[in-house]
């Protein structure tokens, strides 16, 4: 199996990674850490082994701010401007795009650089042999062929049930006959003809039954084991899949990633603040990364065949075909933005611990009940909200701090099915 | 003991015990006639076509049937309310009579309940499969714990409280209908000759024995379930007519319904009733048991009836005049005299005028008279229904959104197959349990020799050993004082 | 707003490589494996099909129909290399036009879904229902995907090479090369198309509009030697009297119009005078229905009916009057025209829809004795959207009949179908030695020739329009191409030998213009460039009228014909489009068909009902069984047929829809093509045919449901016959006549409401097709149609009344139409046979009140529901859940509004109806963000619930409150008339919390307590006449009028 031990290569470059997010996540949070943790981190490192980008200490010193903030905002630009610096480091760079960060506000930006040249990196030695890591292996691995509890097992012992059932009504005739022989052998033996534990007492105690009672309860009997087995195929027809854990074309690793390198969720999901989908990476997302992280040491000289993939898929511009875990029908209108940004509910809320998942399963049931419940629990932050600023005053004058989704209509069918 | 030298018997042609016992079982125990057969085999057709139109309807859509974006009910809730109206009959004599001790109703209440049962299973197919989506509509419709964040039904909504009215009925009904066939059950599995009959009857007998312990209990449910069932005659139509009082539609939006639904219902009842007998007691003879005595009271219900919803349908116009209600004046306006005038004054002729000729003895007792006359009510409470509906529907409002309905083939194809579906069950009835209570009609034979002891205080006796025995009265008696 | 209203203008913005392109390029270049993703739908790629197809990547489960489909492994595809703007699940707008109307255009995923208009155009964001359902052409599966020759399939390089030799060879010859376009108004086409005339010398450029203005055209060379059509302004007249020009329905500009003329109706705004419109005309038409006076007439008595009014005006201003050829009307009619029209010089507009250049000249005459122009026309920043005249083409025909003509391109033109004489042009073709068409599809013309290059639809090309002198409009890509097309600017260019694409020579042609204060990416990003406007001038005319008047034909006296162009069929080019075709007419409420018109008098001459059929006969034209349908208002011994049906080819949806084609009963002469035609036989024939209608009853019955009131009752009293009704809506539970069994909603947050203005809703249905755009609103065809079940969400009710010249001024004064109104129906009685009612049918008031979920506050749907699937939002919202409906239909049964709709059927894969939304390329133009309704559910208008939450998400996200206008309903945002307003009703500051405090509001049925979110404008009738004379003169007019009708 390709998975097998493919994440070991990547164990030493991850160094680089560890050493700066370690590190950093080590601070006491500020805004320019989060703002270099979002959108810096996965690219530079602030001293220490290079990653993508040049290491960052000094920068400031090094380079103009206004010119930072063009270059940072848009390097694309500045390069084609012709400016003489941005080509240098471009080429310097091996001709790596920065991706453009127009959405961050210069204020923003210059948190980022503070932070920058404030931060003071200790350096962590990290075990190559993680275990962790080398847990994953094996994890991959056995969920990539199923293992024991398979279908096919479960037919076989039933059909051994059945054989052995067989069996038993079988000897329980010949055990019978031989009882008769004997009998018929000899008719005064009283242990012999002694009436059998069926004719003496079941067959009497069955004709006695009223008729139509114990049909009544056969046929109970029977609706009810029939109806409890509908109900679990149903469940299953209505798409109720928690746990569902496919493999996937590539062997992505959250724990490694979002876990041990601590990359931030919306570094790859990038639309889930803003747009209805939390969408998948693009390849070339990806590659901001693995255009230099390749894990080369780990296999001996080659490329890691996982990374391989999504370079092929690179060059070869064929995209991935991830397989979607989280589905929702149709008729369940859900909207990223409005529960990541608006309502600030943790990814981890619906997804569960993804950043500890080797292999991302499906967390909740993504049942109705299961939404609704948490509309129930959790409430508005009409506080923060400009939005919210009528209601906000209408729940002062009532002497209320906050209100609850359910309250706010959060229970409407038409908040989701339309 | 239920004879007087005034009244007439109820039961003709001086019958013994005996007679009674082996002239109800006969159908039973013989091979089916031609007629049986001829009958029979149309009816079990019909139920085919039924089967199949309701699999289009249901696979392809509704969009099969003739109804549209104005009128949304038509044939369908028509014909339910039709067989609805038709099973109050049965609950009215086996519950009501029951109480009020009119030992007439003997004769005819255990086919009148089979009529009641069957024509309830009519009218369930047409909530049903009126549903767009009927593979779910059931299930959602029942206030069940869900893992929805619960959802629940609607508990204003007067189709949620058909479902329980509806059901409510039909089980009651069952019972009713059932317990009081035990006895006879009992009797058909003493005579049975066959294993499977006897198997078969030996199951519904519920271990029948005819003892005192068996008849006191069946003595104390029949008068139980009697009270229960009594409210749900009033109660049932009631509520059906719910679905269209507590609406918005001119035509529907009217306080007179439920008393006007109830006496239609028992009107139509009565006609069913009267409709099946006729025939059944021509087929197999029972004219000494269904007499023109029976019929005739039949009759004189009808009548009165018929002529209750006469004054309700004039009500009705008095009303929307009265109200000053433009929408409402133009529904009864446009009824009289809008694009289904035919419907309307069919309904009229029928059900007002038409009954009103049981005035007359002779009509009260012919039977071919009395049959046709059946018919002729069934027509009009049918188009009562379809007036009520549709001409209603079809212009309320907007007069933009005016329109006409007009049925499809596979909407006539439901509703005579849903004579299909009610005929072969009536059919079996009658092939495989008693169609008169042979229990009960026992207790009211007109007695040769005066008789101390009124047979109806003890009727079980008669049934316990009525094939070996002719006057089992005294022996018994006797018995029971050793 | 933000995010919604920000045009992209693609990829340049991002600075990411020099060329846009490249970048263009890029934005559609990355490979997504759809092979695989349709394979389950056995979907055959051609090359350039995956390149569009893979666009729409992520939203697979998006598109995948029927609620509670299972698929056991659903695929994500993300881009390799997203396009910075391209984010799953969010919109992008882009700027383009549509046909000269500047549009936006939204895309999600990259597919084009939806048109809504550029509020910055000069339609003032109004799109008409061709401009909606356009975006439908797109996805359009039968489409010519590859260039053709002699009917097989064959590729760009052999068809190019072939035709660029033998163009050669022709000219090299001398032989005449015609290249035959409609009007042309893109300055770099115009560029092209000269750099062909300069590599083939013989070639010449011929304008063909199929219905063209050359009557007008002409006029203005021969009185003021300007041969264009002038821009019209009807937000600057007071007084308007169109001569059957159906300016609101599709005269020159009707969206424009449509805008300009609900401008001066309004009465929300403190005005107290509305525009008074008179309308002479032989149809009803939707201008009509809007008209306050309006006077049928035959079509030969136009000139005359012109001429009597110049000589009214003529008098006024001591003019000599045209001595002969007058016709008078009843009802005093002209001289209250003419009144009205000279007592407002300067403010008043006399428009004509003849193709008569002398009757032209004559309407020039009147406006200038009224000083029109320079204030209500403007001869100097014409219009330029139709340049063809009739006697052009008519040379090039001759040409081509004769064979002088050797090499012919037809480029978006069908002339075999609507010439009036094809023969002529079939046999013409087959003559020719080099016979091209440019179409989308293969139409009938298409079919004749050689060559068949097809055309980019224009969401897939670039160009440029110069609609009026000195405004342009720009069109840009929004998509790649779906098939292996190619834009007729890039075909004529390739021919003429030059390879640059469509972008560069656009662009570099702009940036050789140096146009002032112009650039390039504003310009494309909001798709407008105008240019400094020069000031109108007045003109005056030498001519003598009555030299003119003396070439009008004089009137005739048998029934007369006229081949009229019907709103939305126009000339037949959209006929494929099936949102089209289910439209129902503004006026009849026919779909899928045209019809023979009549008035009620021919109808009962005839014989004739509703269902029953003619057999016609105009010139060498017979029509047999053509369904009759009797016409109310329409001018006696009249035959109208609409324009645009008939086709033989050009699609499943054309063919099928069928109809007839009365392109041949029209006739060139004297310089003209004469739309109508006399010495018309027509009898009752023995087949009958049921129309499909989507309303079938016609009267009101005299029922409180359209409230009008006359301009002066308003101006006494604003709430004039709407006064209790007004007091319901100030405070609905004043007093206890109004308990309530139900507890009230309490509208946290938000209370949405509509206003919908009766006065200026024109009827047109655009917002029909705009809904069924926006909410996936399925194509039921014409069986379901005449079932009676069609789907659309909101409707427009159309309601006659007796207009109220006809004797019961109570009436009139209460704004209350007959109360014994006869039905007009299939099958339905009719009240008026007998003699003295004869003549009301000509006369009729027509009223539109579109028609949609009134979100009740007391809804009687949501009551009667068992399972609650139908709900109350704490916004005000009538909420209906498919996934919980089972489908009683009592919801429908009990709606007073009957707005509700049940699906009869799975239309989205029921080959029954193979509209659009049951083949993978019609899916593509389904909105992500409403589910698709499946069998056995009811549906209904949401008020486009998605963008209210589209919107309260913006708000939030951008942590601010939602701003009054933000969000925007799909049928409001296509009104060009503006004639609906959405809002919060929580806000007092809100434009719809303002028009619920006008005393117009009313709410409908209020009576039954159902307490509608949505409030109708009681309709203002500027029809007290002379508006400055008295009750007498009207008694007396209406006297004179009944007179007239007596013989």
């Amino acid at each position: 199996m390709v998975k097998s031990n493919f994440l070991k290569p990547l164990i030493i470059p991850a160094f680089v990674g560890l050493l700066s997010f370690s590190s950093v996540c080590a601070q006491d949070t500020g805004a320019g850490e989060k703002l270099f943790t979002e959108n810096c981190a996965s690219c530079h490192v602030i001293e220490g082994t290079k990653s993508i980008g040049p290491n960052l200490r000094g920068v400031t010193k090094k380079h103009k701010e206004e010119w930072l903030l063009k270059w940072i905002k848009n390097s694309q630009a500045l390069i084609s401007s012709g400016d003489a610096t941005a080509v240098k480091l471009y080429e310097d760079n091996n001709k790596t795009v920065m991706s453009n960060f127009e959405s961050l506000s210069d204020g923003e930006i210059k948190s980022i650089l503070t932070y920058v040249e404030t931060a003071q990196v200790s350096t962590v030695k990290v075990n190559p042999e993680n275990p962790e890591i080398v847990n994953t292996n094996e994890l991959t691995t056995a969920a990539g062929n199923s293992g024991f509890y398979s279908n096919t097992t479960l037919l076989v012992l039933l059909a051994l049930v059945v054989v052995l059932i067989l069996i038993g009504i079988l000897l329980g005739r010949v055990k019978g006959m031989m009882r008769q022989m004997l009998a018929a052998r000899f008719p005064d033996n009283i242990e012999l003809n002694k009436p059998s534990w069926y004719e003496g007492k079941f067959l009497p105690w069955f004709k006695n039954l009223n008729p139509t009672i114990a049909t009544l309860v056969a046929v109970l009997l029977v609706a009810v084991v029939a109806g409890g087995a509908y109900f679990k195929y149903a469940n299953t027809e209505i798409g109720v899949q928690q746990g569902y854990a496919p493999t996937q074309p590539i062997a992505f690793d959250h724990k490694l990633h979002a876990g041990d390198y601590k990359i931030d969720c919306q570094y790859c999901h990038s639309t889930a603040s803003f747009s209805k989908q939390a969408s998948v990476p693009a390849v070339n997302t990806c590659m901001n990364c693995h255009k230099h992280i390749d894990a080369k040491d780990k296999y001996n000289g080659e490329v890691s065949p996982e990374i391989q993939k999504i370079r092929t898929a690179y060059e070869k511009n064929v995209p991935i075909k991830w397989i979607r875990i989280h589905n929702l029908p149709d008729l369940a209108y859900f909207n990223h933005a409005q529960h990541v940004t608006v309502g600030k509910v943790e990814c981890q809320a619906c997804h569960g611990p993804v950043e500890t998942m080797h292999k991302v399963e499906q967390f909740a049931s993504l049942q109705m009940g299961w939404c609704v419940n948490c509309h129930r629990q959790s409430d508005v932050d009409v506080a923060n909200n400009g939005y919210y600023e009528e209601l906000h005053k209408k729940l002062q004058g009532m002497g209320r701090k906050a209100i609850s989704v359910e309250k706010n209509g959060g229970l409407e069918c038409g908040k989701c099915h339309y | 003991m239920y004879e007087s030298p005034i009244r007439e018997p109820l039961v003709t042609g001086g019958k013994t015990n005996a007679d009674v016992t082996r002239d109800i079982t006969r159908p039973l125990e013989n091979k089916p006639t031609k007629a049986w057969w001829i009958g029979f085999i149309i009816s079990a057709f019909c139920l085919c076509l039924l089967l199949w139109n309701l699999w289009t309807s249901s696979t392809v859509g509704l969009g099969l049937w003739g109804i549209n974006k104005t009128v949304g009910w038509a044939w369908d809730i028509t014909n339910f309310v039709f067989w609805v109206g038709i099973g109050h009959a049965g609950t009215l004599i086996s519950a009501i009579l029951l109480l009020f001790r009119q030992k007439w109703r003997m004769s005819i209440n255990s086919s009148a309940e089979a009529m009641t049962i069957f024509a309830v299973l009519c009218a369930a197919i047409f909530p049903l499969f009126h549903m767009g989506r009927v593979w779910i509509g059931p299930y959602w419709a029942l206030p069940l714990p869900n893992a929805f964040g619960s959802l629940w039904v609607n508990f204003n909504s007067p189709l949620l409280w058909d479902v329980f009215a509806i059901s409510t009925y039909f089980s009651v009904s069952l019972l009713f209908w059932y317990i009081g066939l035990i006895p006879d059950i009992a009797t058909v599995r003493d005579r049975a000759t066959t294993k499977v009959r006897k198997f078969i009857y030996h199951f519904f007998a519920m271990g029948w024995d005819g003892s005192v312990r068996t008849w006191a209990r069946y003595e104390v449910v029949s008068l139980i379930l009697a009270g229960v069932s009594t409210p749900l005659v009033l109660s049932v139509h009631t509520i059906v007519s719910m679905d269209f009082a507590t609406s918005v539609v001119p035509g529907w939006h009217t306080t007179i319904f439920p008393p006007y639904f109830v006496a239609g219902a028992i009107f139509s009842g009565f006609g069913m009733v009267l409709t099946l007998l006729v025939v059944a007691r021509k087929v197999m003879n029972y004219e000494n048991y269904i007499t023109s005595g029976h019929l005739e009271a039949m009759c004189k219900i009808v009548m009165l009836t018929g002529s209750m919803v006469g004054l309700a349908y004039i009500t009705e116009f008095f009303i929307a005049w009265y109200s000053g209600v433009q929408y409402e004046q133009y529904a009864f306006l446009n009824r009289m005299s809008g694009e289904y005038w035919w419907a309307y004054w069919s309904m009229m002729t029928c059900n007002l005028i038409a009954p009103q000729v049981f005035w007359i003895k002779w009509a009260r007792t012919t039977p071919w008279f009395i049959f046709v006359m059946s018919i002729i009510v069934n027509i009009g409470m049918w188009f009562e229904r379809f007036v009520i509906i549709v001409t209603s529907l079809h212009r309320d409002y907007l007069t933009s959104s005016w329109v006409m309905y007009y049925p499809t083939w596979t909407e006539v194809g439901i509703f005579v197959g849903s004579f299909g579906l009610f005929f072969t069950l009536f059919f079996l009835f009658c092939r495989f349990l008693p169609v008169i209570n042979i229990a009960e009609i026992k207790s009211i034979l007109p007695h040769k020799h005066d008789d101390h002891h009124a047979p109806s205080e003890h009727p079980h006796e008669h049934i316990a050993y009525s094939n070996e025995n002719p006057a089992p009265g005294h022996t018994n008696f006797n018995n029971d004082n050793h | 707003m933000e995010n919604k209203t920000k045009y992209w203008k693609g990829l340049e913005e991002l600075n990411r490589e020099p060329g846009f392109v490249q970048a263009n390029k890029n934005e559609f270049a990355e490979g997504l494996p759809l092979d695989e993703v349709f394979s389950e739908n056995n979907m055959s790629l051609s090359s350039n099909r995956r390149d569009f197809l893979k666009f729409f990547g992520f939203s697979v489960s998006a598109v995948a129909l029927a609620a509670c489909n299972k698929a056991p492994v659903k695929n994500v595809i993300p881009y390799v290399v997203k396009p910075e703007e391209v984010n799953p699940g969010i919109p992008n707008w882009y700027a383009s036009t549509y046909e000269g109307l500047p549009v936006l255009v939204k895309t999600r995923e990259g597919r084009p879904i939806k048109i809504e208009g550029n509020t910055k155009g000069y339609a003032g964001g109004g799109v008409d229902a061709s401009g909606q359902a356009s975006v439908l052409g797109l996805y359009d599966s039968e489409r010519l995907d590859v260039p053709t020759k002699g009917g097989q399939p064959s590729n760009w390089k052999t068809v190019d090479g072939e035709i660029a030799g033998k163009l050669a060879s022709i000219a090299a010859a001398g032989g005449a090369i015609r290249l035959v376009t409609g009007t042309v108004n893109s300055p770099s086409m115009l560029a092209a198309i000269s750099e062909f005339t300069a590599k083939y010398p013989t070639t010449q450029h011929v304008t063909y509009d199929a219905i063209s203005y050359s009557g007008i055209i002409e006029a203005n060379k021969m009185c003021f030697n300007k041969p264009v059509v002038p821009q019209y302004k009807f937000d600057q007249a007071k007084v308007i009297v169109s001569f059957g020009a159906d300016f609101l329905g599709n005269w020159i500009s009707s969206t424009e119009f449509t805008y300009q003329w609900a401008k001066n109706r309004r009465l929300l705004n403190g005005e107290k005078e509305i525009s008074k419109h008179y309308q002479f005309e032989s149809l009803l038409s939707i201008t009509g229905s809007k008209a306050d006076i309006r006077m049928p007439h035959k079509p030969s008595q136009q000139g005359g009916v012109v001429i009597a009014l110049y000589n009214q005006i003529a008098k006024l201003a001591q003019r000599d009057a045209i001595s002969s050829g007058a016709v008078e009307l009843g009802g005093n009619s002209i001289a209250n025209a003419a009144k009205d029209l000279w007592a407002n010089r300067g403010k008043s507009l006399v428009v004509c829809g003849s193709n008569d250049p002398n009757v032209q000249c004559i309407v020039n005459g009147i406006n200038e004795l009224l000083g029109s122009y320079g204030t209500t026309i403007d001869l100097d920043n014409y219009s330029k959207q139709y340049a063809g005249t009739d006697a052009a083409f008519e040379t090039f025909v001759n040409e081509l009949t004769s064979g002088t003509a050797k090499g012919v391109i037809f480029c978006g033109v069908n002339p075999a179908y609507t010439y009036h004489d094809t023969a002529k042009i079939e046999n013409g073709i087959k003559k020719l030695e080099l016979s091209v068409a440019i179409a989308c599809g293969v139409d009938e013309t298409a079919k004749l020739c050689t060559y068949v290059c097809p055309d980019n639809h224009y969401l897939e090309s670039w160009g440029d329009n110069e609609v009026k002198a000195g405004y342009y409009t720009f069109t840009q890509p929004t998509i790649d191409r779906v098939f292996d097309t190619r834009q007729s600017l890039e075909s004529i260019l390739v021919w003429a030998g030059n390879s640059t694409t469509a972008y560069d020579y656009i662009k570099n042609n702009w940036q050789a213009k140096q146009a002032a204060g112009f650039s390039w990416n504003e310009s494309i990003q909001n798709g407008i460039y105008a240019a400094p406007a020069q000031s109108a001038q007045a003109y005056l005319t030498t001519v003598s009228m009555s030299q003119m008047a003396a070439n009008i034909a004089k009137p005739a006296s048998d029934i007369e014909f006229i081949a009229y162009e019907s709103a939305h069929m126009r000339d037949g080019r959209d006929a494929n489009n099936p949102w089209l075709q289910e439209l129902p007419d503004a006026i009849s409420k026919v779909t899928w068909d045209n019809y023979a018109s009549i008035s009620k008098f021919n109808a009962d001459k005839l014989d004739v009902k509703e269902g029953d059929t003619v057999n016609i006969s105009v010139g060498n034209l017979k029509l047999e069984n053509v369904p009759v349908l009797i016409q109310p208002g329409q001018a006696r011994d009249t035959v109208a047929i609409a324009l645009g049906y008939g086709h033989k080819t050009g699609g499943k949806v054309a063919t099928e829809a069928g109809g007839f084609n009365v392109f041949p009963a029209r006739s060139y002469k004297n310089n003209f093509i004469n739309n109508t035609a006399a010495g018309v036989k027509i009898e009752k024939s023995a087949k009958s045919y049921e129309l499909a209608r989507t309303q079938t009853h016609h009267s009101i019955e005299g029922r409180d449901l359209v409230k009008e009131a006359s301009l002066s009752a308003w101006q006494k009293d604003p709430s004039a016959n709407n006064h209790d009704h007004h007091q319901l809506i100030k405070n609905p539970k004043k007093n206890d006549q109004f308990y309530t069994l139900w507890e009230e909603h309490d509208n946290r947050g938000h209370k949405w409401g509509m206003a919908i203005d009766l006065n200026t809703c024109t009827g047109c249905g655009s917002c029909i097709v705009s809904c069924s755009a926006e909410n996936n609103v399925p194509v039921v065809g014409r069986d379901e149609v005449r079932r009676r079940r069609e789907m659309h969400w909101i409707r427009i009710d159309r309601y006659y009344r007796f207009m109220p010249q006809t004797p019961n001024p109570d009436d009139q004064q209460a704004g209350r139409g007959f109360t014994k109104a006869g039905d007009l129906g299939i099958g339905e009685t009719d009240g008026y046979t007998d003699e003295e009612h004869k003549d009301w049918f000509d006369h009729v008031s027509v009223s539109h009140q579109p028609m949609l979920c009134q979100h009740c506050g007391h809804a009687p749907c949501e009551t009667v529901c068992p399972v609650l699937a139908t709900t109350h939002s704490n916004e005000g919202l009538n909420q209906m859940t498919y996934n919980r409906c089972i489908g009683t239909k009592y919801c429908a049964n009990n709606c007073p509004y009957k707005v509700r709709r049940f699906n009869w059927f799975r239309y989205n894969d029921n080959d029954k109806f193979d509209y659009y939304m049951n083949n993978d390329l019609g899916k593509m133009v389904l909105n992500p963000d409403v589910t698709v309704r499946t069998r056995g559910v009811m549906e209904k208008c949401s008020f486009c619930i998605q963008r209210i939450q589209y919107g309260k998400l913006q708000a939030k996200l951008q942590n601010r409150k939602v701003m009054d206008g933000e969000i925007k309903m799909a049928c409001q945002q296509s009104c060009a008339s503006g004639a609906i307003v959405f809002g919060d009703l929580k806000d007092p500051n809100s434009e719809i919390s303002r028009l619920y405090r006008n005393q117009r509001a009313y709410h409908l049925l209020d009576e039954l307590n159902t307490q509608p979110a949505i409030v109708y404008m009681t309709e203002i009738r500027n029809n007290d006449y002379p508006s400055a004379s008295s009750q007498q003169d009207h008694a007396k007019a209406g006297h004179e009028e009944s007179e007239n009708h007596k013989h």
